[in-house]
């Protein structure tokens, strides 16, 4: 909820999905810039969602960013490593993540 | 007509010698028991045959001692005879001789001593036999003109030539011993047939049978027969005669090396004393009946062929064959055995010591030939030039006392260690020469024997008793004394360890216990057995033995220690084991054959064994330990990685609410125009995310304190269904929201022991759970059994999914299926619940769960207290 206020005051349009297929069948309605991706989710877990955006011709080009709370390197690692944009780990700071989204949808 | 019937008879023998080399060995193999047992009969000869009713018809039943002697001693017997037959057999002893001498260190002048001593009692033993031939054919002839030296000259040499075919290869050659075992079982057959049924014959039809003998010799004033005469002579005989049944050269042949296995043994045990009880089943009223139908000064010893002939010819006929068998038997074992001894001590030597510079040597079979002329022309001469007055029972004993001479060393030889060769020479000689000159010169100069000089110690015995017992005595005190401070050869120390451990040392210690320098090479070694050995028997022996132990003999290559041992076993079975030693040391002269001590051996086996078992205790234990140890740290790795996951899924599950806080919180905090609705919801939010994480950190020290068994529990008489009342509000307006409605049923009351706070998580978390999957309705009923209230929470959901059920109660463990719902809870409320009820030493579990049904929960309480 408060992500989505955030988002929302940056000027931003937001779609929300509370699981991994919720979020691809969004994606299929809609074509997005950004994906915040959180990691455990029931059903598909974020890493497979990253990987089928990646993999997929119209959406390889939408950014993700991982937001989890799995914090170990080797999360963080895997994460890049399917392509991922970026990986912020909770908690964070509202600003830095807001500061952080405005410049890659800038580039 | 008589000489006919004995040529025929020898002649039989002949054939049947042939039979059982060839044609019968299969049915000897198979009867090998039994004619096991007949061997050993051959104990009876003459002697028995004739002489005892001969001394029954004067001394009463003095007689039987010496058939019971050998009975008494028929359960030590068979275990000292296995003894004896184990080491015959591993040493390769073919004789008495070699036995003994085998024993005291393969010394040869003991070997030499044990001979003559052999020759000088036995011969008059022999000629006895043969004067009994004679005898027995005169009184048939019942005409002293027929010149008895026809007769008796006649079959002594049929038998020489016999024994010369059957007796001489005898030792190392299976087929000859089968010819002679089948001979002399088909005598021992003959003889008892006779001795049984040839008496019943005589005693009921020439008589009334034997009761009325009995009476007729009472009143004959003979019933003084009926007892024994001199009880002292009767427990000597009974010794003496027990040791003459292992001593006796026949006996050794006979007992020892012609036996096949030793399980035959069993049926020699109760075969040899029945046929003995059978040969003197008659004899007491053969001799009383002699004694009032005979005239007096007959001889008794022919009773029984007199009575024969009065009877029919066909009956003499029959007694005469049985006299016979019984002598020729004798005659024929005994002076193989006699002959072997003579070639192994005084022949060979000759040859192999290369006395007379002669390079050839005579092979041990011509040897043995000629010590079986030596042995037929002594008996002969004897018989013809030494005219014998006496009775064939008196005879018969001094060669037993001689022969008796033997059972200290033979004794000592098998059952104290501590017996040397010198003692046994020394304690031998000293009996041999009282026997000598108490009875064996006299006898020899055909003296009577209560003619010989002789000192009587203890006057109430007989002087055979006397002389028996002085010359026993003398022997074996000088032969423990001696062996007691002298100081035997390794040679004789080995020996006489195996001698006594037979039973249970392993072939290899023997085997092995011979150091050879390298200069015996198989070229020599060969040569030397290839000269004293007939060539099939060198390849049957040597050669096979290269072939099992996987040896390619290089002509100039050092033969192993243990092919040396076999080697003069080889050696042994061909000329004794002391004259084999010497033949082994004049070969290798330069070359050093010693022995290990096998004390010494068999300590490091036993030891090896011993450490070995230790060795292999010790690994099993150590193997279980390390199992254990693995097994141990592989729960410790596991519990170290629960509690990381733990550690890991704990503080992963509370970054998610203090997100959310934090987020909201920053929001609030820099958004200055934030609509108030939006502000007061993200207020709220955040509360409930204080609350959220509070009731986790809870939940996380509650289980923590669970493990680790710190818990304590503050029990009270409870009434559940009071407690679940105290909840039902809170949860119906839950399940209100969600159209879901709640049912409780069961008794008014459900007391039971608990701690209330706790048992009230447990229902809420239960309840809780069976309201978010119920789709309709939830169910709380309280049952019971003997000992418990079963509570079951029933909702009508779709259930648990199968791959979720082992984890159910698990920590964290929260099912994928809340796509609909927002994820509420921590994860830990089944994992705790489980933890209360468990420390109330009850059980919760999931009883029910079908999609299409219900799915129930159920945990137990006990009714009354733990």
């Amino acid at each position: 909820m408060s992500l989505e206020y955030l988002m929302r005051s940056k000027g931003l349009e937001v779609g929300i999905a509370r699981s991994g297929t919720e979020a691809l069948d969004q994606m299929e309605q809609n074509s997005y810039d950004l994906v915040l991706l959180d990691i455990t989710m029931p059903d598909l877990d974020g890493y497979h969602v990253c990987q089928t955006i990646k993999n997929h011709p119209v959406w390889q080009h939408t950014h993700v960013v991982f937001l989890s709370a799995k914090s170990k390197q080797s999360d963080i690692e895997k994460g890049m490593s399917l392509g991922a944009t970026d990986y912020i780990v909770k908690p964070f700071s509202t600003k830095d993540l807001s500061n952080r989204i405005l410049e890659i949808l800038e580039v | 007509m008589i000489i006919l019937i004995t040529g025929m008879y020898l002649g039989i023998l002949f054939f049947i010698a042939q039979w059982g080399k060839n044609a019968g060995r299969a049915f000897l193999e198979k009867h090998s028991a039994i004619f096991y047992a007949m061997g050993i009969c051959v104990y009876a000869t003459a002697w028995t045959f004739y002489g005892s009713i001969g001394r029954a018809a004067t001394h009463g039943l003095d007689f039987l001692a010496i058939y019971l002697g050998p009975i008494l001693f028929l359960p030590v017997w068979w275990t000292v005879m296995r003894k004896i037959i184990r080491i015959s057999k591993a040493q390769h002893l073919n004789s008495l001789a070699d036995f003994i001498t085998a024993r005291y260190g393969k010394s040869w002048s003991l070997a030499l001593l044990t001979t003559v001593l052999v020759v000088m009692a036995i011969t008059p033993y022999l000629a006895l036999q043969i004067k009994a031939i004679s005898s027995s054919a005169n009184v048939l002839l019942n005409d002293a003109t027929a010149t008895p030296i026809d007769i008796d000259l006649a079959s002594t040499i049929l038998l020489f030539v016999f024994a010369l075919f059957y007796g001489t290869r005898f030792a190392f050659d299976p087929k000859q011993r089968n010819g002679l075992i089948a001979t002399i079982a088909f005598e021992s057959s003959v003889k008892v047939i006779a001795a049984f049924i040839g008496g019943a014959i005589i005693v009921y039809t020439h008589f009334d049978g034997p009761s009325a003998i009995y009476q007729e010799s009472t009143t004959a004033g003979l019933s003084k027969l009926l007892s024994i005469q001199s009880s002292s002579d009767w427990m000597l005989m009974l010794i003496i005669s027990g040791f003459a049944f292992f001593l006796l050269p026949r006996q050794f042949q006979m007992a020892v090396v012609s036996n096949k296995q030793e399980k035959d043994l069993r049926t020699a045990v109760w075969l040899v004393p029945l046929f003995l009880l059978l040969m003197n089943w008659w004899v007491v009223p053969i001799a009383l009946g002699g004694n009032l139908r005979l005239p007096a000064g007959s001889n008794p010893d022919y009773y029984f062929l007199d009575l024969a002939l009065n009877s029919s010819p066909v009956m003499a006929g029959l007694v005469f064959l049985g006299g016979l068998a019984a002598s020729t038997s004798m005659i024929i074992v005994s002076s193989s055995a006699v002959a072997s001894m003579i070639s192994s001590s005084m022949i060979m030597p000759l040859f192999i010591d290369n006395r007379w510079g002669r390079k050839e040597s005579i092979t041990p079979v011509i040897s043995q030939r000629i010590g079986l002329l030596v042995v037929f022309a002594l008996a002969f001469s004897y018989h013809a030039l030494i005219v014998q007055k006496e009775s064939l029972v008196s005879i018969g004993m001094i060669s037993f006392i001689g022969i008796a001479q033997l059972a200290p060393g033979f004794l000592a030889a098998l059952y104290w260690r501590q017996a040397t060769s010198k003692g046994v020479l020394a304690g031998l000689s000293v009996g041999f020469l009282l026997w000598l000159t108490a009875f064996g010169v006299p006898q020899w100069l055909g003296s009577r024997s209560d003619e010989l000089f002789l000192f009587n110690l203890f006057e109430q015995w007989s002087p055979l008793a006397n002389i028996s017992f002085i010359s026993l005595g003398l022997n074996a005190l000088i032969m423990s004394g001696i062996s007691l401070i002298d100081s035997p050869s390794r040679l004789e120390k080995n020996q006489a360890e195996i001698f006594y451990n037979i039973l249970n040392i392993e072939p290899s210690v023997y085997d092995n216990s011979n150091i050879t320098s390298g200069k015996i090479t198989y070229e020599r070694l060969e040569k030397l057995l290839f000269r004293y050995l007939p060539d099939e028997l060198v390849s049957e022996t040597l050669f096979k033995r290269y072939t099992i132990n996987r040896i390619k003999p290089k002509p100039f290559d050092p033969v192993p220690a243990h092919l040396v041992s076999y080697a003069e076993r080889l050696l042994t079975q061909m000329m004794g084991p002391a004259t084999a030693r010497i033949a082994l040391h004049k070969e290798f002269e330069s070359e050093t054959i010693d022995q290990f001590d096998i004390q010494d051996i068999i300590k490091e086996t036993r030891e090896t064994k011993q450490l070995n078992t230790a060795l292999k205790e010790k690994t099993d234990r150590l193997a279980k330990l390390t199992g254990e140890l693995t097994r141990a740290n592989e729960q410790l790795h596991s519990m170290g990685k629960l509690k990381d996951d733990f550690l890991y899924t704990v503080t992963h599950e509370l970054r998610s609410p203090l997100t959310a806080i934090r987020a909201q919180i920053e929001l609030m905090r820099d958004e200055e125009d934030m609509p108030k609705e939006i502000r007061d919801q993200f207020l709220d939010a955040t509360i409930g995310e204080c609350i959220r994480l509070t009731a986790l950190i809870s939940n996380v020290l509650d289980i923590e304190k669970f493990e680790s068994g710190n818990q304590q529990l503050s029990l009270s008489r409870v009434d559940l269904r009071n407690t679940l009342g105290t909840i039902l509000d809170t949860q119906l307006f839950v399940a209100e929201q969600e159209g879901i409605s709640i049912e409780i049923d069961g008794p008014e009351k459900v007391w039971t022991l608990a701690d209330e706070k706790r048992i009230t998580q447990v229902i809420i978390n239960l309840l809780s759970n069976a309201i978010k999957y119920a789709d309709r309705t939830v169910k709380v009923c309280f049952k019971e059994d003997a000992k418990n209230w079963l509570i079951h929470v029933i909702d009508d959901g779709p259930g648990v999914p199968q791959d979720a059920v082992p984890h159910l109660f698990k920590k964290f463990y929260q099912s994928n299926d809340q796509t609909v719902k927002k994820r509420i809870g921590t994860g830990l409320g089944l994992a705790i619940s489980e933890n209360i009820i468990k420390a109330h030493k009850g059980t919760i579990e999931l009883t029910s769960n079908t999609p299409e049904g219900n799915t129930t929960f159920t945990f137990t309480m006990s009714k009354y207290g733990n």
